[in-house]
Order: structure tokens, then sequence, then C-alpha cells
């Protein structure tokens, strides 16, 4: 199906600072890991942080900071008159391990009586997308996707079929992975351990037009499925999947190593297309891929000198972005660069 | 031009029938019978609840032994969906078929002995499979692996509303033309962690049973089990000559934005959600026959979802017929919406209302028809599903009878 969606606002913070750019070029450049993002540089006037009375997980309040700034970079106020034509989609498949972890030890070490009946409510993978309804005062949908390396994906696609179906006027998707070391080191991953939040507005194109308001991409094709088997590849017989100037495909998993077999961060495929490898240029982002995807996608449309550098002085207008989750989902985005109606 | 989708498989698991089939579940359904019971799967001792619907003895239905080292929350979603797959004749060898999968906390038994593992005997677990089981989107990945199922392959996380959310993502993929065929279903288990924490926040019931919107209401009982639809795209359906259940003809989602674990006390977000669902259906207030109400017999929730009702069907709320089968069945979180949905197709079928059971003190604002402890003859044309969820969470769902 083809989709006309504008993606009006964008926001990556990772531990390198804000965008998907810094993050590429330490990768690139082999620099320092660094685990933690420092939030103090992006929450000072972020009023869900600043008015809690009780202290906020860090995946909360990354969340509020890449919503704020999504919503700011799209000159979206959320007031009574929008609140229920917004709606909420999120990524988030660990992000609330540490609260399940914290309550198990409670309720092992308390008799009934005694357990605190706070830490439950927030076990549950949607109730971080709750909370963000409740800070921003957000009452249309709120979808929480527990999908792994794809649950952002699939979000922007639940955003994006919503707005098409005309259930909503503006779809925030947002997606975190801040995964505990002790999973972490389960999946041997290493990858999970750098924190990365992320956030895209999307709107009908010609409501975006209309108001004046920036374009930081079109969304123009996805498409879903589950790979069966991780030997066969991918077919891409869709001519618009293949008529792009760059595909970047989030590897880092075993099942995408084997599709894609990505050993450099910037690659040509047999077609002699521009490969990027997500895995490569920016370390396992699991729940978050999905965001990190478009959001590089948008930084190399909108950044000439970011797009010759991955494709040989050629100027970048559409990017296909190719999501795989290590159990087999698989999602297959366009994102546009031509954004006149 | 939107394509209309329809019902053409159910497959269900429920402590009525503990997996032995949909006419058993039906008949349970509308002889009103109880199934909470004293819990017996682990130690309640020190809590004032001791009940819920435990399903034991259901792998006996599953065709093979694929699913006999996954995870209980696996084998019961399994079951459900070798279930609705046979009740569709689907030949799914031939067919893409994706699923949008519901729940709450999936694999939450593997992932506390998990826990239990690592953090109480401070070992490294050697059960590999507690890992692999505990991730929620590899329940519907397993479930795509032993049918080959290659289209979409979902799992969402709406709380208590996660079944109604799991229908109405499907339906949107075959609406928008991007699937033929989908299975929505959700499935959760009863455990000590939800058990815990659900007895935590004081929201169980004091009185052995269930008792929506009844005045001496104390709290819901946990319960377990699985719901499965298979949707179809209407042209697909008649084309293979499928039995066709019922069309789904609206779907409304909302956010309270108001708490993370109470409703809003007015009711305004499941009555946005109504008011939207009935609007796609692109039919009247007045032409809702039956609501299958979210009805859990907590104090917070029959109220708001009465106060929701009387909001969007002002005095047509009078005359509905609205009842709640967790009297029966208990919660069972993910799958609660699905099974409903699934009750509603009965419902609609056989023209028979099951009751709202334990109903024995009317309060003064749920003052509305529940059909109170016993069945009621009814033709049902259109039916309407309600959830709810903590965080605010709604959902309702539309369904047509269109085969009469």
């Amino acid at each position: 199906m083809d989709l006309d969606i504008a993606i009006s606002g964008v926001s990556v913070i990772s531990p390198y600072g804000e965008g998907v750019s810094p993050l590429v070029k330490v990768q690139l450049s082999g620099g320092p890991c660094i685990p933690k993002i420092n939030l103090d540089s992006f929450i000072s006037d972020i009023p869900a942080i600043k008015n809690s009375s009780y202290e906020l997980h860090n995946v909360q309040k990354l969340l509020a900071a890449v919503s704020s700034k999504a919503f700011e970079k799209a000159d979206i106020e959320v007031c009574e008159n929008n609140a229920v034509r917004i709606s909420i989609f999120l990524g988030n498949t660990y992000g609330v391990e540490d609260f399940k972890m914290n309550f198990f030890k409670a309720y092992k070490q308390a008799e009934p009586e005694l357990t605190s009946p706070s830490l439950f409510p927030y076990t549950t993978s949607n109730s971080i997308s709750a909370w963000i309804a409740i800070q921003f005062g957000i009452k249309g949908a709120n979808i929480t996707f527990a999908n792994g390396c794809t649950s952002a994906s699939e979000a922007i696609l639940a955003g994006s079929d919503a707005i098409v179906a005309g259930t909503c006027d503006i779809a925030l998707v947002a997606a975190v992975t801040v995964l505990p070391e002790y999973l972490s080191d389960e999946f041997h991953a290493c990858g999970f351990k750098n924190e990365i939040a992320g956030a895209i507005v999307l709107e009908k194109r010609s409501n975006v037009i209309k108001s004046g308001r920036n374009i930081y991409g079109l969304l123009k094709r996805i498409s879903h499925s589950f790979l069966l088997d991780s030997n066969k590849a991918i077919q891409c017989e869709q001519d618009a999947y293949n008529a792009v100037d760059c595909i970047i495909i989030n590897n880092g998993n075993s099942f995408s190593d084997r599709q894609y077999k990505c050993d450099k961060a910037i690659g040509r495929n047999d077609l002699g297309i521009c490969c990027l490898s997500l895995g490569g240029l920016a370390g396992n982002t699991f729940s978050a891929a999905g965001i990190l995807g478009i959001a590089l996608s948008s930084e190399i449309l909108e950044n000439h000198d970011l797009a010759k550098l991955f494709n040989n002085q050629s100027i970048v207008r559409k990017i296909r972005f190719l999501n795989i989750d290590s159990y087999g989902s698989c999602v297959d985005t366009i994102v546009d660069g031509d954004y006149e109606e | 031009m939107k394509r209309e989708v329809v019902v053409t498989g159910l497959g269900i698991v429920s402590p009525i029938e503990a997996g032995a089939g949909i006419d058993i579940f039906w008949q349970g359904l509308c002889n009103g019978k109880n199934t909470i019971k004293p819990i017996k799967s682990f130690n309640v001792n020190g809590h004032k609840c001791k009940v819920g619907g435990e399903i034991a003895d259901f792998k006996r239905f599953l065709d093979d032994a694929y699913f006999d080292s996954y995870d209980k929350c696996t084998q019961l979603f399994a079951l459900a969906t070798q279930q609705a797959l046979k009740d569709s004749r689907i030949n799914y060898k031939s067919s893409t078929i994706g699923i949008v999968f519901g729940t709450i906390l999936g694999g939450i038994i593997s992932g506390a002995k998990y826990m239990d593992d690592v953090f109480m005997k401070a070992q490294k677990s050697e059960d590999g499979t507690l890992l692999r089981d505990y991730s929620l989107h590899s329940i519907p990945a397993s479930i795509a692996k032993k049918w080959a199922f290659d289209g979409p392959n979902i799992c969402i996380n709406t709380a208590c509303a996660a079944g109604a959310d799991a229908i109405g993502q499907a339906y949107r993929e075959i609406q928008n033309g991007r699937a033929d065929i989908m299975l929505a279903g959700g499935a959760d288990t009863l455990s000590e962690f939800v058990f815990r924490g659900f007895s935590a926040l004081g929201a169980l019931t004091q009185h052995g049973m269930v008792q929506p919107f009844d005045k001496n209401r104390s709290g819901l009982a946990l319960s377990e089990g699985s719901g499965v639809v298979v949707l179809e795209a209407k042209e697909h359906a008649i084309a293979r000559n499928a039995e066709i259940y019922c069309s789904v003809k609206g779907f409304g989602s909302t956010n309270d934005a108001y708490n993370i674990v109470r409703p809003h006390t007015t009711g305004d977000g499941l009555s946005r959600a109504i008011d939207i669902a009935i609007s796609e259906s692109q039919i009247s207030h007045s032409e809702v026959d039956y609501i299958s109400a979210h009805g859990t017999g907590t104090i917070y929730n029959d109220l708001m979802e009465t106060r929701a009702i009387k909001r969007s069907f002002g005095e047509e709320s009078k005359n509905l017929k609205i009842s709640s089968i967790k009297s029966m069945l208990g919660h069972s979180l993910g799958a609660s919406a699905v099974i409903e949905a699934i009750h509603c197709v009965k419902v609609m079928q056989n023209s028979i209302v099951p009751p709202t059971i334990n109903y024995l003190n009317k309060d003064m604002e749920c003052n509305l028809d529940y059909v109170p402890n016993k069945a009621l003859h009814k033709d049902v044309n259109i039916s309407m599903s309600l959830s709810a969820g903590f965080g605010g969470q709604n959902a309702v769902l539309v369904l047509e009878n269109n085969t009469r």
C-alpha cells in the first residue's frame, strides 16, 4: 500500500549527543564506548521530568525527553483541542525489566500484606507509553509493540495506518532501549549496553505542507512479514524496494547477519546500491532500531555532506530501511526525500 | 475503499472447557458456570483472596508434542491457534497468514523462574528455554514457525485491552489491503507474579467470587487462557467458500491520560472509544443490541464502565443488554478481550445472552440491565465488546451478524 506520511518531527538521544550523526561518527572512528546517556543537558526544561514528585526511571526520562523534543521540532503543542487526535505508538520490549526485577525481589522478600503496590503497574511494557500519555495529556490510541528489534518499525507502521484510517491526525512514535546488564550478558550482545531513545512525529503530508512546517522525510511504503528460513534471502521483487539510492539494514543479530553479510558499516550490494549497516554505524539499538533507521534516513536526506560520505559523492533521494528481528519478524520501509506535492 | 473484514474461525482455551472445544465453552456460559476456585498452582497463604480460574490438563488437546518444552502461555496460545485453524478450514500451507498477538506478561512463569535462579539463588540459570519463552514476541514467533506463517508477526501490549487491540490491529491490516488472512489472539497465565501484583493493589475479590456491577463487588479474580479469531478479507472468505461468522464493523482505541492504575472517573476515555467504533461502523447507537462488558468486578472499573455507556448511549443505555462473562471466567488479562469477542460471536449465532452471575444487590449508580444470573433469549444483530486496562487503555470492537 502506498503511503504519504510526513515525518514532521524527529529526535534521537544517544550517549554521544542529539541526532544519529554523532553516534555514527564515534562508531566509525572507533571512539570510546559510553554506555549511559548524560540526561542533565536534555531535561532541564521538560515539565514531565521537572515536576515529578518521585524519582523517575531512566526509561521515563529518556522517553519524555525525546517526545518533548520531537513535538518541539514538529512545532506541535499538545492541548485540549488536539489531545484526542494524537496517538502514541511505542516500541518497548525490555524497557521495564528493572521494574519487573525489583517487584519480583520485593514480593519474594515481603509478606503479602507488606508488598508495595507501587512497582507492579510498571511491570507491563505499556505502562511507559501510558505514563507518557498522562504527562503530555495525549488521549488518542496508545499501543505498545514488544517485537524485539522491529518494535519501533511496527509502531511506525501502525502509526501510519492510524493516520490513513483517520483515527488520528498526529502519531507520536517513540522507542527506547535500556536493557539491564543481566539480560544483556545473557543475549551475548554488547550493543545493548548503550542507552538510546528516539521519537518521530508522523502526520499527513498535506497537513504539514498546509501549515508551512518542516518535513524530515516521507514514508512512502511499509511492508512487513515473517522470515521462516534465516538462510533464504528476502525476495525483493518489488521494483519500489529496489529503486532507491541507499539501503539501511538493521543487522547485529544472527538472523539479519545471515540475510545480509554486511561485514562493513558502508558497502554496496550486487546492484551497486549503497548499503549501510545500522549495526555497524550505531551498534545494536534493539527496540529503538526502527526509529534510528528512520532518523538516520532523515539525516542523510537532509544533510548532503553525510549522504556523499556514504554514497560515493552522490546525493541520496530515496532510502530503503530493512529491519529484521532475530526471531524473524521483518519490516521494510521506503523513506523519500521528495516532499513537494 | 476499505475492505470488509469477516471472522471465519474461532479457537478458545478457558477455565470452563480447558481446551475441550468451543461448544463446551458456550454451554458453560449459557448455564452460568462459575470456574473461580481455590488456587492450587502456587501458595496463596496470607492473601485475602485465595481464588482464581486455573486451567489444568489442556495439553492433551494439542495435536503433537511440538510445544512440550514451551512456557504455558505459548502452549495456551498454540492450542487456541490449532482450534481456530481447524475451525476456519484454511489451507494454511498455501496461504500467507499473519499474527497479531496481545499479552500483558506473556511467559512470566518462565521469567520468574529465571529471576529466581539469578536473584534468589544467585546462580546462572541453566535452563536455556526460560529467556526464550520470557520474551513476549517469542510467543507469536513460535506459532509462526510451527505452522509456517510468513505474514506479519506482531506482539502488542495494551494491558487488559491487549486482546481487543490485537483484533483491531489485525483488522486494520486486512482493511488496508496489507493482508488477506490474519490470526488475532491473546494469551496470559495465572502466575504468582501477577497474583502478587494485583493482590498488592487490593484489586482482588474478597468474597471468593466475582460480582460485576453488584453493590457489594470487592474485586476481580485472576484467571488464564487464550483466544484466537481468524480474520479474513470478505472477498477472500467468499472465494474459498468459508463459513462467515460475522463482520468486524468498527474499532476504537483511546487512552484516558489520567492515572496509571485507575480508570478515568467519568468514563470519558472508554466513551470516546465507543463513539469512535460506532462511527467507524456507520451505525447509530440505537442499533447496538448487546454489550459484552469489561466488567471486572472492581469498584472503579464497573462504575466507570457504566458511566461510559451512559455517556455514549444516553437514554438508549436503559434498553441495552449488558453482561460480564468475567463473573464466570475471571480475568484472563491479555486473553480476556479475545475470549469476550468470541463470546459475542456465539451470542449472535445462538440468540442467547449469557448472564452476569453472582449478581445479588443492585448498585445505585450501576443501574443498567446486566442480565443478572440467568441467560436471556434475544436476537442480537450487532454486539459490542468493551475492554479497559491499566494505564488508561480503552478498546472497543463492534461485530455484526451478517449470516441472517
